[in-house]
């Protein structure tokens, strides 16, 4: 007997089963806000409400008092902008080789193509901090330790072989009749890329683009690793001066500018959720 | 401009597609390349457009070699079974899309657009994008895109097999129109022999990769070259009956009724072939045989009557005037015309075939 016959709809028409959904849905639903919830709630106290017992679960009073303070202990705007610059750019390098390379894997069959694209999938099994001293060696030898640039790669060949997986997926599932059509029509390979494949799978890489956005945003180890000046850091390298400075750690001040760092991530999904979602669809499908 | 294929065949690993195939398309002309599923007719095509490189052979057009040229370089038109519309564009950029990549000036390009879009009946349809247009006339902002290219060579496969039955023979006679007012050479494609034999001026029988007959849809017809095209052409299909010729008495004899043979049948003849529509009912005692009616299958036009025959292991069936109705059970005699059967030998190979109806009404006058 499954699941599905346990709880569906019993003789008196009680919907079991809706409500075994909904309290599912909730329970996972918790799990992600109840730390966000936190969050927000512990950078809106003053600091007499943190550390003690039972903990205070609404702010009273509550202030914005921590957002000014804790915007104070480093140069935050720069921080905003480092951030902005290296997971931008990360996105945009990374898509930039993935797309063409995805298209070229999926639709043209070249000696080596199927090794080529095994090895790509091979590399993402590779943990990335078995990859972490290598890459510092080789950008100290190029001499872009310590620069945005040297980051941003990183990054890119970090997210390659993956965004090279998913847009693979997204381009195989486009009818080849498509190209065929564009290619009798006269119409040369590099319009057919850029008009035709490109606007096709504009979801797909709606999806990967933010895959890489929020976890270039988001990471931090290897950003400590290649950043050494403080001008140059990102937001989560810059997180964890909190702790440093001041000894222990302050709480609100660093909830406050955790709340600030999660803001973009938030907007940028509201922006592009319904591509996202559909971009995340189509995978599915396949 | 003239299509000649010589000796191509295609091959995909194991599988054989098409076989040392040669033909000549001639210019101008509507030539329908017809089978079952798999007999290599789509591939075929596909190798004319340049989508898929032959094997072996040589593809010329207009006495130019384009075996390896590249689909750009060809200047044809092509259109899809499911169209292949740009789902992102609307119909007018679909159809003007190949054109912005020429020397055309674009008010050219904008009256070639309208003057196509009225021919096809789609100018209301021109702003909108392919999902939101019928099945139909997505057909037409296909056959539009071809069109508006003013191609010499125009390929279709199968571009009505996505549409309704009514639609179906609306856009056969279309297409038909179509073809005499742009005087195109046209390779079309399809395994619906009804198609092939309205719209054709030649037909390309092919099965398993190897071409079976070509020739007009009387001859196809009238005179199939075999047995393959002898059941292919022609619905409901040709009946087949094992049979004896008996040189002695100039007769061939079945399990169960013989008759007089044709004067020009000779050889080892293994198979009888009558279609339906030639076999007569007739009161029980002046038939060749007597038969039973298990299905009668009442179409309008014309009926149909499935018989069974006493001694033969397989059920005859006969086309009767639309106006003749029986029921089974009923038992009917069944008279056959020596004149128009058909006779293969061990090798399914057509060794007697009627004159063509067009011959005989002329020997009438």
């Amino acid at each position: 007997m499954s699941v599905t016959d346990v709880f569906a709809t019993d003789q008196d028409g009680f919907p079991w089963e809706q409500i075994v959904r909904y309290v599912a849905v909730s329970l996972a639903a918790l799990f992600v806000l109840v730390p966000l919830y936190w969050m927000v709630a512990t950078s809106l106290k003053d600091p007499s409400q943190i550390g003690i017992f039972p903990p205070t679960l609404v702010p009273s009073p509550a202030t914005v008092e921590p957002y000014f303070e804790a915007w104070e202990t480093g140069p935050w705007g720069q921080w905003f902008l480092n951030t902005m610059l290296i997971s931008g750019g990360s996105t945009i390098v990374t898509l930039a080789i993935a797309t063409p390379a995805a298209y070229a894997l999926a639709r043209f069959d070249f000696p080596g193509s199927n090794p080529i694209y095994l090895l790509f999938l091979g590399l993402l099994m590779i943990p990335a901090q078995i990859l972490l001293i290598p890459l510092y060696n080789l950008l100290s030898t190029l001499g872009l330790v310590d620069t945005r640039l040297g980051l941003i790669l990183v990054y890119s060949t970090f997210f390659l072989a993956f965004s090279i997986f998913l847009l693979h997926s997204f381009m195989t599932n486009l009818p080849e009749s498509l190209e065929e059509a564009a290619r009798i029509g006269g119409i040369p390979e590099w319009k057919i890329f850029f008009q035709v494949i490109l606007p096709l799978v504009k979801s797909g890489l709606t999806a990967t683009g933010m895959l890489i956005f929020v976890f270039t945003w988001n990471e931090f180890l290897f950003a400590l690793t290649f950043l050494k000046s403080e001008q140059l850091y990102t937001i989560s390298v810059g997180l964890q001066s909190f702790q440093g400075i001041h000894g222990a750690t302050v709480y609100n001040q660093l909830f406050a500018m955790s709340t600030l760092a999660t803001l973009p991530v938030i907007i940028l999904f509201a922006l592009f959720s319904e591509q996202f979602i559909e971009g995340i669809a189509g995978l599915e499908m396949q | 401009m003239e299509i000649q294929l010589h000796d191509i065949t295609k091959r995909f690993d194991e599988l054989v597609a098409v076989n040392d195939l040669s033909m000549t398309i001639r210019d101008g002309e509507f030539l329908t390349l017809v089978g079952p599923s798999g007999c290599g007719k789509t591939t075929t095509l596909r190798m004319i457009a340049g989508l898929e490189t032959p094997t072996d052979g040589i593809i010329e057009f207009g006495g130019e070699d384009m075996t390896y040229a590249s689909p750009q370089e060809r200047e044809l038109a092509f259109v899809f079974q499911a169209y292949a519309l740009y789902p992102h564009m609307s119909a007018r950029k679909n159809m003007s899309f190949a054109l912005e990549h020429t020397d055309i000036s674009e008010e050219e390009i904008e009256q070639r657009i309208s003057e196509t879009a009225s021919m096809l009946g789609i100018e209301e349809h021109l702003d909108k994008n392919p999902p939101a247009l019928s099945g139909g006339q997505q057909q037409r902002v296909a056959l539009g895109r071809s069109i508006v290219r003013d191609p010499e060579i125009f390929l279709l496969d199968e571009p009505l097999s996505n549409l309704d039955a009514k639609l179906r023979v609306k856009m056969r006679a279309e297409l038909q129109q179509l073809h005499r007012e742009i005087q195109t050479t046209t390779i079309y494609v399809t395994h619906d022999q009804e198609e092939a034999m309205t719209m054709s001026d030649r037909v390309a029988i092919l099965n398993n990769g190897d071409l079976q007959q070509i020739d007009t849809p009387e001859v196809v017809y009238s005179q199939p070259a075999n047995r393959f095209v002898a059941g292919f052409i022609g619905s409901p299909s040709m009946n087949f009956l094992d049979c004896r010729f008996e040189e002695s008495s100039g007769t061939i004899q079945t399990d169960a009724f013989t008759i007089e043979a044709p004067s020009e049948a000779s050889g080892d003849i293994t198979t009888l072939g009558v279609r339906p529509e030639e076999l007569t009912i007739v009161p029980t005692r002046d038939g060749d045989f007597s038969a039973e009616v298990t299905v009668f299958e009442q179409i309008g036009a014309y009926n149909i009557i499935h018989l069974a025959v006493d001694g033969l292991d397989e059920g005859i069936v006969a086309q009767v005037d639309g106006s003749k109705h029986f029921d089974a059970g009923d038992t009917v005699g069944v008279d056959i015309d020596p004149k128009h059967v058909h006779l293969f030998d061990a090798n399914d190979e057509a060794v007697y075939n009627p004159p063509l109806a067009s011959e005989e009404s002329t020997a009438l006058v």
